[in-house]
């Protein structure tokens, strides 16, 4: 009680160094907290996008699909898909269900060609799994049964097509001949995933009579009932119904995910290395701080000595004055993060320059929100007052062992 | 008034180390001073006074020779054991006053209460008001040393070096940094408390107006006791002590 009373009086004292080394924690706090909201919301967005564009929650494949998947074969699809399909959306805890036919194929206008994927997919059932429908910018949706495209808009840019233009679609059919379809842009997608910003997308039924395949997925995605954080006994269950279907199998969006995780763990080392830095500069401020008012105080160490105070409770007397001004710091910097977590969630940094000239393999482009993530921003004032604490300990320890009897003579 | 032996010193020795050299601070001083006395060490700066009280109180240690307090050997003590003496049996009054700046009167009063942990919260208070109002100081417990003249704060240093009623006060030059009246003031302060507690005083001074009250006149020089006087009132000591004063540099 009386080190603390002690300490808190000397850290008012001296106020102007107080604030100056708290602000040195406050600003390892804040951009502790920035970084964390900003790589959990990209994180969230990456996932959420690829969920809501891509994968579904849960997929169904026929074996040996999965492993292959990014080749964009149609050696090994789903026959009877919609028929499938029906069968899940039986099941409980299944919200939707919708079956794709992903395959290789080039845009050819004439003039220019590129590679690109294109996805068949099911008008009628696609909006109630995936959020392709929002993402229309001009134009409108697909209609089942007719020759016509959506067109992600980088991919639009990049071929110089708009809506109202046509296109050839060049595909490579089950028995590997070529084929080549003649398609109407109705539309162009634009999302906040760079895999619609890129694709071209045509109605399911037309792509499987395009490429030789009629009834057939490459892929089925199914969508629970409870978002896909919660996805509890629904991936066993349409494993369970799929054993007696066919040579088939179930992954999850976590199963898809490999790669943005992958991602998001190395961006997770960065932040460290960053942190570790803010983490030494705040310590030298710090060190620096005690150090100093261990020497400026030299003669009232003598004096507590004098009065009986030993060397352990003088450092600890030292370190508690360390440790004030991280939780000072500390709260400056909650405070701070407060602000800045408010922006980054509700505005966001708008990067859509950057992301047209390179691609940082995120299913995540355009605009960067951050999310709350209240335990990481207290656990960063915790830290920093455990930290300054910590880092105390050596100019504390210095102070402590000084000779009285040089100091007071002094 | 005087009792038993309170502070014994055998043949203490104080070098201190410069570069290459040894500087001889204390060469072999025997002391005793008994419980109740008040006595000061008088002699030029570098005569050894200073080092004389730090080694007494327990804030350095010997070269060589022996201390005892009280019938306590302390020259064996740890730095922990000494920290203990220092808290429970010595209170000591310095020059500059080193009350702690950011504490009120009436706290660094306390503080020397509070670091023994025996005497209970309650207590504390009522302990170091009643000291303070003791020394003059009643009304002006709240103010910190900033706020308070430079006898008021040797006051407070005195209050602080008796609240917890040690078995001897040491006292290095307490009058140094103050006028003459005050001075005056202190000492007799001293002196009373001297006479009406029985606390024993030890304390050094080069000012003759100082040495007039001491009781017992101790009188250093190079390092050595060259006097050593029971008294009442000023004695030839005080003409001795001015004929060598003037040499050397302080220990």
């Amino acid at each position: 009680m009386l080190e603390f009373r002690l300490a808190l009086r000397n850290l008012w004292r001296h106020k102007r160094r107080t604030i100056l080394t708290g602000v040195v924690v406050a600003f390892g706090v804040l951009l502790f907290s920035a970084f964390d909201s900003l790589l959990l919301g990209f994180e969230e967005d990456s996932l959420r996008n690829l969920v809501q564009y891509e994968s579904g929650e849960v997929s169904v494949h026929a074996r040996g699909h999965w492993e292959k998947r990014e080749e964009l074969l149609l050696d090994r699809t789903i026959p009877g898909a919609q028929q499938l399909a029906g069968r899940l959306r039986r099941l409980e805890g299944v919200r939707g269900v919708t079956p794709q036919l992903v395959f290789n194929a080039a845009v050819n206008t004439g003039a220019e060609e590129s590679p690109v994927k294109a996805i068949g997919t099911d008008p009628a059932s696609d909006e109630t799994v995936l959020n392709l429908r929002q993402a229309v910018k001009a134009g409108r949706y697909l209609r089942a049964g007719e020759n016509e495209a959506l067109l992600g808009r980088e991919l639009a840019k990049l071929m110089d097509l708009k809506v109202g233009d046509t296109f050839t679609l060049v595909l490579r059919t089950q028995r590997t001949t070529f084929e080549a379809l003649d398609l109407e842009v109705v539309g162009l997608l634009g999302s906040s995933s760079p895999a619609v910003n890129q694709g071209v997308y045509l109605p399911l039924d037309v792509a499987q009579e395009a490429t030789g395949l009629p009834g057939a997925a490459t892929q089925v995605l199914v969508r629970g009932e409870h978002g896909f954080h919660r996805l509890g006994g629904l991936p066993a269950r349409l494993r369970e119904e799929t054993q007696h279907i066919g040579d088939l199998e179930v992954k999850t969006w976590v199963d898809w995910s490999g790669d943005y995780l992958a991602h998001a763990q190395a961006d997770r080392q960065n932040m460290k290395v960053i942190l570790g830095i803010v983490g030494v500069i705040a310590a030298l401020g710090v060190v620096n701080s005690v150090l100093l008012a261990g020497m400026e105080r030299s003669r009232e160490i003598g004096t507590l000595k004098a009065l009986g105070m030993t060397e352990r409770q003088i450092t600890r007397l030292f370190m508690l004055e360390g440790m004030g001004i991280g939780l000072f710091g500390g709260l400056l910097g909650v405070i701070l993060s407060l602000g800045a977590v408010a922006y980054l969630t509700l505005v966001g940094i708008d990067y859509s320059q950057l992301t047209t000239e390179y691609d940082f393999g995120m299913a995540v482009e355009g605009l960067m929100r951050g999310v709350w993530n209240w335990p990481s921003i207290f656990g960063a004032w915790v830290f920093g007052a455990a930290f300054s604490f910590l880092v105390s300990y050596w100019p504390s320890r210095r102070s402590a062992r000084l000779d009285p009897a040089v100091v007071l003579r002094g | 008034m005087t009792g038993t032996d309170l502070v014994v010193l055998q043949g203490i020795r104080k070098d201190y180390p410069q570069g290459k050299l040894t500087v001889p601070a204390l060469r072999g001083i025997d002391l005793t001073v008994k419980s109740g006395e008040f006595t000061a060490i008088a002699g030029p700066s570098g005569s050894g006074k200073t080092t004389m009280l730090n080694l007494i109180g327990c804030l350095d240690r010997p070269t060589a020779g022996r201390i005892l307090l009280d019938g306590q050997e302390l020259t064996s003590l740890s730095k922990n054991q000494l920290a203990a003496v220092r808290r429970q049996s010595i209170g000591f009054i310095f020059q500059t006053f080193n009350l702690i700046p950011v504490l009120t009167a009436l706290e660094n009063v306390e503080l020397a209460l509070t670091l023994l942990r025996e005497v209970p919260a309650a207590e504390v208070r009522d302990r170091a008001m009643k000291v303070l109002a003791e020394v003059g100081l009643a009304g002006l417990e709240g103010r910190r040393p900033g706020e308070l003249s430079g006898g008021q704060q040797q006051r407070v240093a005195i209050a602080r070096a008796l609240v917890k009623e040690p078995k001897v006060v040491l006292a290095d030059e307490p009058t140094a940094n103050l006028d003459s009246e005050n001075g005056e003031a202190v000492l007799h302060l001293m002196l009373e408390m001297n006479q009406t507690k029985g606390t024993t005083f030890i304390f050094s001074t080069h000012d003759p107006r100082v040495m007039r009250h001491a009781r017992r006149l101790v009188t250093m020089r190079d390092g050595q006791i060259v006097g050593d006087e029971r008294r009442n009132g000023q004695t030839a000591e005080e003409e001795r002590y001015h004929a060598a004063e003037g040499g050397g540099a302080d220990a």
